[in-house]
């Protein structure tokens, strides 16, 4: 995990950065009142995973369903904090454990696992007025994947497997926008991003025990999201975004639609 | 000293599982007197693959080809204007079901390109290109004849068997998928010793081992059966001739304590396994027993040598014996020390159409089955003379217990941070119950079954 301390550096400039009044120019005019908006976010994330180096027989990815209520805070125009709590629903495929007694491979068919998700964002504007302008944007999800269960097939006694999913993602980089139309504001929003997380599938068969907790990382660490704002009414805004990672034989994806209401 | 005195106490000996003597090999050899046949014909077996080790592993697919299906309707210049579009680069084309192999660009996957095509309504089908590889059978000029290791109901040419039933096998094609061991797992074969100079054997042996019959370095066989055991467990394997063996990479440590009449004394087996689990066995083959001791103290004696084995993290598997019913031997309870529960798997045998044997022995104490009728393996050079190869068909327990004791070898290679406990338990609860009809679940006859080298090795998928 040599990456946390980058990635916690780079999460701490981006909040004291915030913190600081406008210094490189005027924030980006806000788009509706300060004060509490709430709304929906749904998000779609395909990622291949990085095991370590370890050997396998299918590239191992991760595809996520998320769901979250969010809460955003605008402290100031431009400055805005959001929580966000949901529910997340990820498969994995390619991950062979063998370790265990019985080695066991989970794979698409082996069905979804929920999880908790828990996730926190911060956006700064740091250049505005023209028709472009500059955010900052940070942000970190976690997924607390829930114990799943499945019966091992095939032997000639019970057994099970218990698998549980922790994985999280932190992303800090620059929003580049363009305010030059009425109620629609494009992005661009290339960025530091970085997953992590384990796997970890606990195996009994009769007196017969084992557990191995697998490390899983995404492969790409940079991720360009392409978007847009749109100010649907005065309260009511809209945001999509796509976002590619580029990676070594390929490019991940993931997509994001998220509606919030100002109160 | 106790163990000396009970070299001239215990007359009944070791009744030596000569399952080949009883059945096989003596049989085997009189048919061959008989018929005047000779196995010479397979020397001229030629290699499928030149001799190269197989490649057990790699990519699944060609990294930037995908094989695209149009529409039948479609004409060529239509489907090329196409491919173009996608940035592809025509490599081959399969006209009778209009099937395009293109290349790819750079900078795109295969899964993402085929994904992209079969959204196009012009295309029925878009796949990568998949590596199509045999399964991992070796090149041993014999191994068709191998049925225990990969039956496909093949006559495997035991004279007069009839042919197998597909899959009654240990899947040992499958398990060698995932390993085909470690040459540091040394399996003892504590038995009558072996022929080091057997062209499928000399270079799977550690050392000239140890011979407690005549006390001293030397381990020759003079009696064939040893050779006949190890050649199961680990026969040299992929060397274009012969037989293959369960454990392909892994050692043979050959322990004598049975005489050139098949008999021994208890005092070298306690001596012989004791010696073995001190030198570096990982495992034990004991295709050798004898009937129920005379005191219940002999058995604590054997039980504290298994002991002494199991301590030292060595996987100790013994034949249940070939005193079974079939036999019309009153007795057909499991032979010490396969008897001795806790410290050892005991194995009976099956057959070729996973079936146990009328002759081997049952109690509580089985804990699995593995062929053991017309089994084929190697004997020593000197065992039918020249006109002959010197290999055989065998039957008995002894036959079953390397395969098992193979299995063992490969797991402790492919997992050596298991237990002991955990090693039998894997083998023991991945068998497959072949009698479920009769008797589902584990049972006094066959234990929890017929061995398993797929599940036992090989990761299992596990689905919603």
């Amino acid at each position: 995990m040599k990456y946390r301390p980058i990635l916690g550096c780079a999460l701490i400039s981006v909040v004291l950065f915030a913190a600081t009044p406008p210094a490189f120019g005027q924030a980006r005019p806000s788009s509706g009142s300060s004060g509490f908006r709430a709304g929906l976010s749904f998000g779609y994330l395909s990622r291949t995973l990085d095991l370590n180096e370890e050997v396998q027989d299918v590239i191992p990815k991760m595809t996520s369903l998320l769901a979250s209520l969010v809460l955003e805070y605008e402290f100031r125009p431009g400055f805005s904090l959001s929580a966000h709590v949901g529910y997340s629903s990820s498969t994995f495929d390619g991950l062979t454990f063998r370790r265990l007694p019985y080695s066991l491979e989970i794979d698409t068919d082996s069905g979804s696992m929920g999880g908790i998700l828990l996730g926190a964002e911060v956006e700064k504007s740091v250049l505005g007025g023209a028709a472009f302008g500059v955010d900052i944007r940070g942000q970190f999800f976690a997924s607390l994947g829930l114990n799943k269960e499945w019966k091992i097939p095939g032997l000639a006694v019970e057994g099970s497997a218990k698998g549980k999913p922790i994985w999280m993602k932190a992303s800090v980089g620059p929003v580049l926008t363009y305010q030059g139309w009425e109620g629609i504001t494009p992005f661009l929003y290339p960025r530091f991003d970085y997953l992590w997380g384990n796997f970890e599938l606990g195996q009994t068969v009769q007196d017969l025990k084992g557990n191995e907790k697998k490390d899983i990382k995404g492969k790409s660490q940079f991720c360009l999201g392409l978007g847009a704002d749109f100010e649907l009414s005065a309260s009511l805004r809209f945001r999509g975004e796509a976002g590619l990672y580029p990676r070594r034989g390929g490019i991940d994806y993931s997509f994001t639609i998220q509606t919030l209401l100002a109160f | 000293m106790t163990i000396l005195k009970r070299k001239s106490l215990v007359i009944t000996a070791l009744l030596l599982v000569l399952f080949a003597s009883a059945y096989g090999l003596q049989r085997v050899r009189e048919e061959r007197t008989r018929k005047r046949e000779t196995p010479r014909d397979h020397q001229e077996i030629r290699s499928l693959n030149g001799g190269l080790p197989l490649r057990l592993e790699g990519p699944r697919f060609a990294p930037d080809q995908v094989l695209v299906r149009f529409k039948p309707s479609l004409g060529t210049q239509l489907i090329e204007d196409t491919l173009a579009l996608y940035g592809t680069e025509t490599i081959k084309r399969i006209p009778q079901l209009n099937i395009y192999q293109v290349r790819i660009p750079a900078g795109i996957s295969v899964e993402e390109m085929a994904y992209a095509l079969s959204r196009n309504p012009d295309v029925q089908s878009a796949s990568p290109n998949y590596i199509v590889r045999i399964t991992v059978t070796p090149n041993d000029t014999l191994f068709r004849y191998q049925y225990a290791l990969n039956n496909t109901g093949q006559d495997f040419g035991a004279p007069g068997s009839p042919t197998g039933k597909a899959k009654a096998d240990i899947r040992a094609t499958a398990g060698w998928e995932e390993t085909t061991g470690d040459a540091a797992t040394i399996i003892a074969v504590i038995d009558t010793g072996v022929d080091f100079g057997h062209p499928d054997l000399k270079n799977k042996i550690v050392s000239g081992g140890r011979d407690f019959v005549n006390d001293d370095w030397d381990a020759t066989d003079d009696n064939g059966h040893g050779t006949f055991v190890a050649g199961i467990a680990a026969a040299d394997t992929n060397n274009d001739e012969g037989i293959a063996g369960v454990a392909w990479n892994c050692k043979i440590l050959p322990v004598k304590v049975i005489a050139a009449d098949g008999l021994g004394y208890y005092d070298d087996l306690i001596a012989g396994i004791i010696w073995a689990a001190d030198n570096g066995a990982q495992v034990i083959n004991l295709s050798l027993g004898f009937l129920e001791p005379l005191l219940d103290e002999d058995i604590k004696v054997m039980r504290d040598t298994l002991r002494y084995a199991y301590e030292k993290e060595v996987v100790v598997v013994a034949a249940a014996g070939n005193y079974g019913p079939g036999t019309g031997i009153s007795n057909p309870a499991v032979q010490y020390p396969a008897a001795s529960d806790a410290y050892c798997l005991a194995v009976a045998a099956t057959d070729y159409n996973d079936t146990r044997t009328s002759w081997s022995c049952f109690g509580p104490e089985v804990d699995v089955a593995a062929p053991g009728d017309s089994v084929l393996s190697i004997v020593p050079t000197w065992y039918w003379g020249p006109d002959y190869l010197p290999y055989a068909f065998g039957d008995g327990t002894s036959a079953s217990t390397p395969h098992v004791a193979g299995l063992a070898a490969l797991l402790k290679g492919l997992k050596p941070w298991l237990s002991v406990d955990d090693i039998m338990n894997v083998i023991r609860y991945s068998a497959d119950d072949v009698n479920s009809g009769e008797h589902s679940g584990r049972d006094d006859y066959i234990g929890y079954g017929r061995i398993n080298m797929e599940k036992a090795l090989v990761p299992i998928k596990i689905s919603k």
